[in-house]
C-alpha cells in the first residue's frame, strides 16, 4: 500500500472507528471487527481509491459497506443455527453496550446513541455524517449512496425528529 | 446552522467520548495476514511411493509358487494334416456363375 493512502487511513482512524461504531450501533466489537476488515479490504487491493470523491468519502463507504456485509453475515448466521442455540440457551444477544460499557460511556453520550437509535437509520446515518463527522449533506449523500434531494430530505427530517426525542428525554430527566 | 448549536455540541460530545475509547492506531492494521505457506508435495515422496509398489510387485510375483509346466497335459496337439483336408473335394462354389469367378479351393 502507498504511503500516503497510509498516512490518510491513520489520519481518519478516530472519526472512521466513530463510524463504525455508529454503523454497528454502538457495538464496540463489531465495530472493530468491522473497521479491521475494511483495512484488511484496502491493505490487499480489494477498496481502491480511484479519486473519483474526497478520500473521506470514499473511505466512509468502504466502512459502511463492509458494516453492511458483517450485518448480512451476522444475521444470516443467527437465522440458521444461532438463532436456534440461542432460543434453546434461553438468552438473547443483547446488541447494546454492556453495562460495563455503558457505565464508561457518559449520559450524554448514551442519551444521543438512544435518540439515534429511534430515528430511522438513513436519517441516523446522516445526522452523523453531517453533525458528527462535519461532512457536507452532498457528501453525507454520496457515502450513503443516495440522492442529494433524498439526503436533503432525511436531514431535515432527521433534525426535527431527532431535536424533538432529545428534548423530550431531558424533559423527562428534569 | 447556528439554529444547529444544541445538536452540534451533542455530537461534539459524543465524537470527544468515542475517541478516547477508540482503539489505538497501530500500523499492522494494513498487514495482510501471512498466508500459510502452500503445502508442496516433495519429489522424493512420490518415486519412493512408487518405488516401494514396483518392488513389492516384484517381490510377490517372486514369492508366488510358480507351476510345474512339464506336469500339465497338453492341451494342443496337431494331428499333422494338411490345411483344409477335411473339407470337401472342390467344386464350383455356385454353378451359375462363370468359370473364372468361382472360388477354387487348393
Amino acid at each position: 500500500m502507498e504511503r500516503e493512502t497510509a498516512d490518510q487511513l491513520e489520519a481518519l482512524h478516530p472519526d472512521a472507528f466513530g463510524w463504525a461504531l455508529h454503523c454497528c450501533g454502538g457495538d464496540h466489537t463489531r465495530a472493530e471487527e468491522v473497521l479491521q476488515n475494511a483495512y484488511l479490504k484496502a491493505a490487499a487491493g480489494r477498496a481502491r481509491f480511484s479519486g473519483a470523491s474526497s478520500f473521506k468519502t470514499w473511505w466512509f463507504g468502504v466502512i459502511r459497506f463492509t458494516a453492511y456485509e458483517e450485518f448480512r453475515r451476522l444475521r444470516y448466521r443467527e437465522s440458521l443455527l444461532g438463532r436456534l442455540l440461542n432460543q434453546l440457551a434461553g438468552d438473547q444477544q443483547d446488541p447494546r453496550p454492556s453495562p460495563s460499557r455503558q457505565v464508561e460511556l457518559n449520559e450524554q453520550t448514551a442519551q444521543l446513541r438512544q435518540a439515534l437509535a429511534q430515528l430511522p437509520a438513513r436519517q441516523a446515518e446522516v445526522m452523523h455524517l453531517v453533525f458528527y463527522q462535519d461532512l457536507s449533506i452532498s457528501e453525507a449523500a454520496a457515502i450513503m449512496k443516495i440522492g442529494l434531494g433524498s439526503a436533503r430530505q432525511h436531514y431535515e427530517r432527521g433534525k426535527a425528529r431527532l431535536r424533538s426525542i432529545l428534548q423530550t428525554t431531558s424533559a423527562h430527566e428534569h | 446552522m447556528s439554529t444547529d448549536h444544541d445538536l452540534r455540541e451533542h455530537f461534539a460530545h459524543q465524537r470527544r467520548s468515542d475517541h478516547e475509547h477508540a482503539p489505538a492506531w497501530n500500523p499492522r492494521h494494513l498487514e495482510l495476514p501471512a498466508k500459510r505457506a502452500p503445502w508442496h508435495v516433495p519429489l522424493w515422496l512420490p518415486i519412493t511411493a512408487a518405488a516401494c509398489v514396483l518392488l513389492s510387485f516384484v517381490w510377490l510375483r517372486d514369492a508366488a509358487p510358480t507351476a510345474d509346466l512339464t506336469a500339465m497335459p497338453e492341451f494342443f496337439t496337431t494331428e499333422g494334416e494338411p490345411l483344409f483336408a477335411s473339407l470337401t473335394p472342390p467344386t464350383p462354389s455356385d454353378s451359375f456363375l462363370p468359370i473364372h469367378l468361382t472360388i477354387q479351393l487348393p
